[in-house]
């Protein structure tokens, strides 16, 4: 039998917005984007080349951290 | 005067349908559009009526006095602009594209450009408030050109406003699925709607026509006319 009082709803309401924009969101954000991670990670890992782009565009974004601090280091 | 540059990513895309339809949609509000079609495979005419022995465009003349002969107007009102059969080099895109503001009747008029996909971007002369759309398909490799693109548009620090808008999506297969979800929520620039794949499209040509006359209620209809009040929203923000 469906405990109908405390069952949560699939629907975001006003509420739910409200308290993620509390939760996540800075003072100017109207808006709160919901993505799911791990289903993009998932979709990414399914398809190889979709895999080669992700890797390679992280390892430049790495790359460049990498070099910022090396920077640093010689200064 | 609002100019809209429409370039597949790589051939195929379906950017001359989206051109046809999108400036018939826009017609739609009683304001000035023109579609100048600067590719040599694009063949707008065809979609906007232009009889099919028509060979003429603006790449036929030497200069755009004289090239605005070849100006059509389809019964919607879209006036149009053929490639023509390039018998004459004294015109290139670049010079039409500039010479396009002494049409400039109204603050409301549209320039809908077609753009070759074999031109790069930063070869176009864009300003801050154009909007350029570079077309892509859900596939993969549409996914490696575009995170291309990316990079390129990030070293060329870009003025104008750049969006990838997504065509002939079919839900049903689960790799468009799978990578338009993706898009949406990881690609950047990409634009918050997209086109679905519609048989109506083509038959629309076959019937020398575009989608809103030959059906009105379809999906694709729809989705050129969400396509056209989002540009809409876009300029209108330009003029703030």
């Amino acid at each position: 039998m469906n405990d109908f009082a405390v069952k949560n709803s699939h629907t975001l309401t006003q509420y739910d917005i409200e308290k993620l924009l509390r939760q996540f969101g800075g003072k100017e954000t109207d808006y709160v984007e919901i993505v799911d991670v791990e289903k993009n990670r998932k979709t990414i890992e399914k398809y190889p080349l979709l895999n080669d782009i992700a890797l390679a565009t992280t390892q430049t974004q790495s790359t460049k951290k990498i070099n910022k601090s090396a920077i640093k280091t010689h200064k | 005067m609002k100019r809209i540059f429409l370039k597949g990513i790589k051939g195929g895309t379906g950017t001359t349908s989206i051109v046809a339809n999108l400036a018939c949609a826009l017609r739609k509000s009683n304001v000035p559009v023109y579609a100048i079609d600067l590719d040599p495979k694009g063949d707008l005419g065809l979609h906007l009526g232009l009889a099919w022995e028509h060979l003429l465009g603006w790449s036929d003349y030497p200069d755009f006095a004289s090239a605005c002969e070849q100006f059509h107007q389809d019964n919607d009102g879209v006036r149009f602009l053929p490639y023509g059969s390039r018998s004459n080099l004294g015109l290139d895109f670049s010079s039409i594209i500039e010479s396009c503001q002494q049409l400039n009747d109204s603050d409301d008029s549209w320039f809908l450009f077609d753009c070759p996909a074999h031109v790069d971007v930063h070869r176009y002369p864009l300003n801050e408030d154009d909007i350029f759309l570079e077309i892509i398909n859900c596939d993969a490799i549409c996914h490696s050109f575009a995170f291309k693109r990316l990079n390129t548009l990030k070293q060329a620090e870009s003025s104008w406003q750049h969006y990838f808008l997504t065509n002939k999506y079919n839900s049903a297969s689960e790799l468009e699925s799978d990578l338009l979800q993706l898009w949406q929520s990881e690609l950047p620039l990409i634009a918050p709607l997209y086109i679905n794949k519609d048989e109506v499209i083509k038959e629309a040509t076959a019937f020398r026509n575009v989608a809103i006359n030959c059906a009105p209620y379809s999906v694709a209809n729809d989705d050129f006319e969400t396509l056209a009040g989002w540009l809409v929203s876009r300029a209108s923000q330009n003029e703030q």
